[in-house]
């Protein structure tokens, strides 16, 4: 066979492969990054990439991509693995919680067999039975999924089957539980899916590996959350880096349209992909980028991965292009922060301190006021004490006419005849006036008790006694209140 | 957190912010200012009260130099006789004859305002014509001690035109302060 025609073979089937890859994993990634998002981790080996994916506007877009050197291989301490994940999501704003491990090559199980025609219902025994004698370990220990490739001469079908053991699954589990996500898939890597077909290159293969949680429920797709990623990404190709690295294929000579990068910010890993390049293009492109970042590349798997057209480049590390934009913008926001703050520090300072001078200032008016008080207190001290004996004393200086007060009001009403007189006069010092006497007839008694009681002062004038005298005239008792009596006190 | 949440705790952050920033800064100060307005009222009555003393300044101390005083109100014995002297005096100046003068202290010195005072009473008897009673009423009256007639009585007599007397005058000792 001509080498030519095998490798254009080859190359049109790794790009079918791709294409179903990226249809399985548009199926269900974007289901995943459409509610929160998800996080997904490459597991290859001592490194482990995590990057997170997000829904915005329609669109998956990668917005971590970072890879973690490990000290052992990740799957065997996962503990340490997830830890070193939950890290690199320390980091994130928000993570999602979901979470897609993908697995390498050297974790997959991957045969093609071949089976005689049979009704479906029957393949999917018969792929068991088979996956017991091809694979290394009991089917009942893996969690397998099988693509019919072609039907062959005489009805022969050539199968591919694809699957995990329980105890990858369960590590992979433990490792998520370990970063606090929780699993939603297991997918299968690109060169392991490639790998598999590489064999026959003149195969089809359009399925990539499903994984069954040991509760039954789905939890796996696909084939390569990298290559979803990176075709989930390629919205993002004006980015500083994406538009760095086409310009930086363009100066070696590559054309630059198709080329996906997973960027992210931090740690600056980045993942290259074009499908359907040349090796020489991509060996050219990693040779470019060596020479114009610096960067260290590598290319696990790397002639399959090159033959199928693909440039992973993982753990290199790139200058950080958007670092010094950030670093004016955060220093630009900072400076504006600052400013603002200070304003607003100043501006409280100022009513702090208007308010503390208001304050002093009528704290300095009172007590003022107060010493003045004080001081006309301390000299009116001998008035003080004047008035308050004058106050004492105010009874007996007003109450000094209130006995005259009373002659003369009984004095001003009495009648003039000689007859009439008075025999007593008497004030006791409830201010009750008794007035006794004589007049000629008892009229002249009444009208005495009227005209009493039309003098200004006296009150309740009342005759208590009157008799006819039996030596001619008529005695009386009459009696009153003397307001002027009740004044003086 | 969601955004709605975190808006949520924004505002009820702010509104924490403010209430406390309230109890602790503003109402202080509000607390602060009420009190030295007060005080500062309380000063300028106490002004006026004592400027408006000070206008009252000579009548009080004319009235205060009329008042018996004595330093020590438990032993009032020579304002007493002073008094008697002074109602002997005015009762032999208008004919009234004092038959009876029975001095009674007989109210104890009594605290009021920053001194004290007592009472002296005096029980008289006498006989008199009316109008010389009343000219003796009007010199107790004009004179410029403090006094105070607390019971009287007048009675004719069998002699024509002589009535007889008898009264309970009263008059105040005040403690003596600062003049």
């Amino acid at each position: 066979m001509d080498w030519q025609v095998t490798k254009a073979r080859i190359l049109r089937k790794a790009l079918s492969v791709a294409a179903a890859a990226l249809d399985l994993a548009a199926r269900y990634v974007p289901r995943l990054a459409r509610r929160k998002g998800a996080v997904s981790a490459f597991l290859d080996g001592r490194t482990v990439t995590v990057a997170v994916i997000r829904r915005q506007n329609r669109h998956s877009r990668a917005e971590v991509c970072i890879s973690v050197p490990l000290g052992e291989d990740a799957l065997t301490n996962p503990d340490a693995a997830g830890q070193a994940i939950r890290r690199v999501l320390d980091g994130v704003r928000r993570p999602p919680r979901a979470f897609v491990g993908v697995v390498g090559a050297e974790l997959i199980f991957e045969r093609k067999i071949a089976l005689p025609p049979m009704p479906v219902e029957e393949t999917d025994a018969a792929v068991e039975f088979q996956a017991d004698r091809v694979f290394p370990f009991p089917a009942s220990e893996m969690r397998i999924d099988y693509a019919v490739e072609s039907a062959g001469a005489e009805g022969i079908q050539s199968i591919i089957i694809s699957g995990i053991t329980d105890e990858t699954a369960r590590k992979i589990e433990q490792l998520s539980k370990a970063a606090g996500l929780v699993l939603e898939a297991i997918v299968a890597g690109p060169c392991a899916l490639y790998a598999a077909v590489a064999g026959d290159a003149a195969a089809g293969i359009g399925r990539a590996v499903i994984c069954r949680r040991a509760d039954g429920a789905d939890i796996a797709v696909g084939t390569t959350g990298t290559v979803a990623m990176s075709r989930f990404v390629r919205t993002d190709l004006s980015s500083d880096v994406s538009d760095e690295l086409r310009h930086t294929a363009s100066a070696a000579g590559i054309d630059p349209d198709g080329i996906a990068a997973v960027y992210v910010s931090s740690g600056l890993s980045v993942t290259l992909s074009k499908p359907g390049a040349v090796p020489g293009e991509v060996r050219g492109l990693e040779a470019a980028l060596e020479a114009a970042t610096g960067a260290s590349c590598e290319t696990p798997g790397a002639a399959p991965a090159i033959a199928a057209g693909t440039l992973y480049v993982r753990g290199a590390v790139l200058p950080d292009f958007h670092a010094p934009a950030r670093a004016a913008r955060r220093r630009k926001r900072d400076t504006a922060l600052r400013a603002r703050l200070a304003k607003y520090a100043a501006l409280a300072a100022i009513a702090a301190a208007f308010v503390a001078l208001c304050l002093t200032g009528y704290w300095v008016y009172a007590v003022a006021l107060e010493s003045k008080a004080a001081r006309l207190a301390l000299a009116n001290a001998s008035l003080k004490a004047a008035a308050e004996r004058a106050d004492i004393a105010r009874p007996w200086m007003t109450g000094r006419t209130a006995l005259l007060d009373v002659l003369s009001g009984v004095t001003d009403v009495f009648p003039g005849s000689p007859a009439a007189f008075a025999k007593s006069l008497s004030v006791a010092e409830s201010g009750k006036v008794s007035l006794q006497g004589k007049v000629g007839d008892p009229k002249a008694a009444y009208d005495l008790v009227a005209a009493l009681s039309r003098v200004k002062g006296f009150r309740n004038v009342k005759l208590d006694n009157g008799a006819a005298d039996p030596s001619g005239g008529y005695n009386f008792a009459i009696s009153f209140e003397a307001d002027y009596w009740r004044a003086r006190k | 957190m969601s955004a709605r949440e975190r808006r949520l705790a924004f505002i009820v952050g702010c509104l924490i912010a403010v209430i406390a920033g309230w109890k602790a800064i503003v109402s202080p100060v509000l607390t602060k200012a009420r009190g030295l307005r007060e005080r500062a009222a309380a000063a300028a009555a106490a002004i006026d009260a004592q400027n408006a003393l000070a206008e009252r300044g000579e009548a009080i101390k004319a009235r205060d130099a009329q008042l018996f005083t004595a330093a020590n109100l438990a032993d009032i014995g020579t304002v007493e006789a002073v008094f008697l002297e002074f109602v002997n005096r005015s009762a032999e100046g208008s004919g009234v004859r004092i038959s009876s003068e029975r001095p009674s202290n007989s109210v104890h010195p009594q605290t009021r305002g920053r001194g004290g005072y007592a009472e002296i009473q005096v029980a008289l008897t006498g006989e008199g014509t009316l109008d010389a009673f009343v000219q003796f009423l009007q010199r107790l009256s004009s004179g410029d001690k403090p006094l105070r007639v607390m019971a009287a009585s007048l009675s004719r007599t069998d002699r024509a035109g002589i009535v007889a007397v008898n009264m309970r005058l009263s008059t105040v000792v005040v403690k003596e302060g600062v003049r």
